[in-house]
């Protein structure tokens, strides 16, 4: 339990830490930026007050709309968040049961064309793959909203969540990442001394591989993957008109909004590591040995 | 006393993808079990004994290569109607999966495994064999036959504390039993095994176990589904002198209670000898000699294959040791199994070999010999 405090404060610390550098190295350079533009040359007094800003919550109004920065940012966060974990869900959905079954059949046999699928998925843009699937969603079926309906009261947004998720599901480069690593190591798990020991007792392999051979690698690499698609949902934002995170930072970058632009990049951190720090503590609950 | 288990010409190639040619594990290996006796397989590392038991289980896996022979294994009363069925799916012939009452849990393996030097086709072809015999196994492994290994630490899952592990296979052959009469269960097993404060070894991980104690945790685990025959892999290594026999005298304890019979593999031929009512000398991947105990150890007079004379004598008796006796080597090592067996295996190791019967020796190998009623040696020695 000490350990698991120790990790706890650890990681809370590191992030604080960088909240610090990410905001103050943003403050530097809004202040190094060329132009002249209403939040420029401010001194170390106002980055106090804005970090204070940041970790009661209350950051305060945008620059350019006036209004206040809560109600801009956490629907977009909420938007992103919702593409990001939707994304990962099925992203696994896809990836598990084919590294699975190629761990148990090799490359020789019938796997292979789903493995050459997710590698195919993982090469195209996502970008590009959005533009394919707006065109042939909207060419040949026209079932399924291609933007979300942004600020209208005409549509189901729950239905205009399914074509971005599904993009970044298949597009993000997870995929054949996640396929690769579960079929070496689910292959490598099935050879050890304690799964052939669980067969001979009649347990079956899947079951007694479980832990190390998919549930380890996948949650190390799901969440070392956050970063990536944060990055990932920019493009399919921007592709989909989707209301998120990655589009509200375009915006204000184009119109100089520094307040908005910092707590953005503040979040972001926040998501990233608290990420990090969830990944540390689930692999605590799944390794015995440092319990 | 009736027949539970016999082996009959068991073949065990591994096929070695980079020189394109078999590699001989096992060959020529056969004996019988009967219930409630113990068989001692004996012999140095490499000579067979483990993936004699391995494809004994179905657990050969990791290789393409051939197996070929025959397994009569007598299972339980109401698993025997589940294997005869996926014995018999898709066989024309009625009664060759059968003898008496034993299955051949090796049926159908010539439909399967081809020579062919193809490296693919012999992939392919093992890999259907295997999923067959997955199939005939599911219902073996674990109910009929438990199997312990030689690294207890390495064959416990270092994920699930032991209580789990122990817990989750009783569940599965109890299957109604609730999770309070399984813990009973449990701690009553972990009790048998003579593992002081089970309570405690239960919340225990594998990795904070001491050999001796994951060795007897194995064990319990691999008693849960009261089996009628455990395969007991080199169940002592790593444990010192004084654990060596305890626990094979728990073992022997395990059998009375439990109704066991036992196929205890080990290279050191005294400590088998404790407790074997019969014993098998195995080397290079054959069987050099194959007896009752009392046959097999009679150190001075008797036949005896120069192999098995030289294993008794590598390890002292009490008397050598206040004799003050020298230890004895073997010496040399196992052939290399890549080639092909033209003679006898043991011709470059054996001091016997000499003169005329040594010209014997070079020419062929010896076929397995009967010296007396259950006693048989493969030694040119000894024909008559």
């Amino acid at each position: 339990m000490t350990r698991f405090l120790k990790l706890f404060i650890k990681e809370l610390l590191s992030m604080f830490l960088l909240i610090i550098g990410v905001t103050a190295l943003l403050f530097l350079l809004f202040n190094l930026m060329p132009g002249s533009f209403p939040g420029k040359g401010l001194g170390g007094a106002e980055y106090l007050k804005l970090l204070r800003r940041l970790f009661t919550f209350q950051f305060g109004t945008s620059i350019v709309s006036g209004r206040d920065i809560n109600t801009i940012v956490f629907p977009a966060f909420r938007n992103t968040l919702i593409l990001t974990i939707g994304s990962i869900f099925l992203s696994i959905l896809i990836s598990v049961p084919i590294g699975i079954f190629s761990a148990y059949r090799g490359f020789e046999s019938y796997s292979w064309p789903f493995v050459i699928f997710s590698y195919i998925m993982s090469s195209i843009p996502v970008f590009y793959l959005g533009y394919l699937v707006i065109y042939a969603v909207s060419r040949y079926t026209g079932y399924l909203p291609i933007y979300y309906p942004y600020g209208s009261e005409r549509g189901n947004p729950l239905i205009s969540y399914v074509l971005p998720v599904l993009v970044l599901g298949f597009g993000n480069e997870s995929i054949s990442e996640i396929v690769r690593l579960i079929a070496n190591e689910l292959k490598r798990v099935m050879n050890t001394d304690y799964v052939v020991a669980s067969k001979a007792r009649g347990e079956s392999v899947l079951r007694s591989s479980i832990n190390e051979g998919i549930l380890i690698p996948l949650i190390s690499i799901i969440f070392s993957k956050i970063p990536f698609l944060i990055g990932g949902a920019v493009i399919v934002e921007h592709v989909f008109n989707w209301p998120g995170m990655g589009r509200l930072a375009f915006q204000s970058t184009l119109n100089r909004d520094l307040p908005v632009l910092i707590v953005i990049a503040f979040l972001a951190v926040l998501c990233v590591r608290s990420g990090m720090l969830l990944k540390e503590l689930i692999l605590y609950y799944f390794r015995p040995g440092e319990k | 006393m009736s027949l539970l288990a016999e082996l009959n010409d068991l073949k065990v190639y591994f096929y070695d993808q980079r020189d394109k040619r078999f590699i001989r594990a096992v060959e020529n290996v056969g004996f019988s079990i009967n219930e409630g006796t113990v068989l001692g397989v004996v012999g140095e590392s490499g000579c067979g004994k483990t993936v004699t038991a391995l494809s004994m289980m179905g657990l050969l896996e990791s290789e393409p290569g051939i197996i070929d022979g025959q397994f009569f294994f007598k299972p339980s009363e109401e698993d025997a109607e589940l294997i005869k069925q996926s014995l018999s799916r898709g066989v024309r012939k009625q009664n060759d999966y059968k003898k008496d009452t034993l299955f051949n849990l090796f049926f159908g393996l010539d439909r399967y495994v081809s020579f062919e030097e193809n490296p693919f086709t012999i992939i392919k072809d093992s890999e259907k064999w295997l999923r067959r015999n997955n199939r005939i196994m599911e219902h073996i492994r674990g109910k009929n036959i438990s199997m312990i290994f030689q690294n207890p630490e390495q064959s416990l899952n270092p994920f699930i504390p032991v209580g789990g592990q122990l817990t989750r296979t009783i569940k599965r052959f109890n299957r109604e039993a609730n999770s309070y009469e399984i813990k009973e269960k449990a701690i009553k097993l972990l009790r048998s095994v003579r593992l002081y404060r089970p309570e405690i070894v239960m919340s225990m991980y594998a990795g904070s176990l001491s050999i001796g104690m994951a060795q007897r945790v194995t064990i319990a685990i691999a008693l849960c589904s009261h089996p009628r025959l455990l395969i007991a892999d080199e169940p002592t290594t790593g444990l010192d002198t004084t654990n060596i026999y305890k626990m094979i005298e728990l073992l022997e304890v395990l059998m009375t209670e439990m109704n066991l019979t036992l196929m205890l593999i080990s290279h050191n031929i005294r400590i088998v000898s404790t407790i074997a009512s019969n014993i098998l000398v195995m080397y290079a991947g054959t069987v050099v000699e194959i007896g009752s105990k009392n046959y097999v150890m009679k150190t001075k007079k008797g036949p005896k294959h120069p192999y098995t004379e030289a294993l008794v004598s590598s390890v002292p008796s009490d008397s050598d040791i206040k004799r003050g006796k020298k230890l004895r080597v073997i010496p040399g090592t196992v052939p290399n199994n890549k080639r092909k067996m033209d003679c006898c295996p043991f011709l470059e190791r054996c001091p016997y070999a000499e003169g005329k019967i040594r010209q014997k020796c070079e020419s062929a190998c010896p076929e397995l010999a009967r010296v007396a009623s259950q006693h048989y040696i493969r030694c040119y020695l000894f024909y008559s």
